[in-house]
């Protein structure tokens, strides 16, 4: 299972950050702690914020669970930092989603997966307004099938799916958009 | 404070924060903040900040939780306002 998410760095922060009713909402003190110790926190809330976001979407896909606004219940923990590429670990009740995340000039991504080095392929688009149509061309080549045979519709959880000439497909996939950004992440897995 | 009211206000609170501006023309109890309104799940917590400042009442996690329409807003508001 895999999540991703994409943040557009132009877009600013909520001027309540600092406040504590509203981190109070988000963050467990750990991470309050980890964001407010660091030297640029505005960035590393916005990690942990897509920490967050991405194991909540592969989460929610792996157990197809209703929507839910629970980011306390998902806590992060930053494992491992080169340069921009962060390792991270987030856990929700039992459950543990390896992350795997960039943080550039202009935006930061970053990917939750069940298990740790999965093979995925994600791409990153700017001013992109037809992103389902990037993932049909992609899993055109991976599948060998026409792009024109994809569709994506949501289920009732709102999880979206990929049908292949209207039948539901077993692939696993993770769309974002923010700003002018958008990504998606595809787990090889099944293909 | 009637229903009605209690929507408008909501409606107000979340205005800022809406990226789809169509999704406010037929703003009712069905009305999804991200689906419909498309409001940025990082800004959800400041729609929350909002409303418990408006309607001056606490709003806890288990309540936030469920904060996905319109509607499940003004039922966690309406409860928290007769405690």
């Amino acid at each position: 299972m895999i999540g991703n998410d994409i943040i557009d760095l132009e877009i600013p922060i909520s001027p309540n950050w600092k406040s504590p009713r509203y981190l109070n909402k988000l963050f467990a003190s750990a991470e309050q702690e980890v964001i407010i110790k660091s030297d640029k926190p505005t960035i590393i809330l916005r990690l942990f914020w897509s920490f967050k976001e991405a194991a909540y979407k592969a989460h929610q896909r792996r157990f197809n669970l209703p929507r839910k606004y629970n980011p306390l219940d998902f806590q992060c923990e930053i494992i491992s930092e080169e340069k921009n590429n962060i390792q991270g670990i987030v856990k929700i009740k039992s459950q543990t989603y390896f992350t795997l995340s960039k943080i550039t000039a202009v935006n930061i991504h970053s990917i939750a997966t069940l298990e740790k080095n999965v093979a995925i392929n994600f791409k990153i688009y700017q001013d992109e307004f037809f992103l389902k149509d990037k993932l049909f061309a992609e899993y055109s080549l991976l599948l060998k099938e026409s792009k024109y045979n994809f569709r994506i519709k949501k289920n009732k959880h709102d999880i979206p799916q990929l049908f292949s000439n209207d039948l539901l497909t077993s692939q696993v996939f993770s769309l974002s958009h923010h700003g002018r950004f958008s990504a998606f992440a595809i787990s090889l897995m099944n293909c | 404070m009637t229903d009605k009211t209690i929507l408008e206000k909501i409606k107000n609170i979340v205005t800022p924060y809406v990226q789809r501006k169509e999704g406010l023309e037929d703003f009712s109890d069905s009305t999804d903040f991200i689906s419909d309104l498309k409001i940025n799940s990082a800004n959800l917590v400041d729609v929350i900040l909002d409303v418990e400042d408006e309607f001056n009442i606490e709003i806890d996690n288990t309540s936030m939780e469920g904060m996905l329409t319109a509607g499940d807003a003004k039922r966690i508001i309406l409860t928290k306002m007769e405690n």
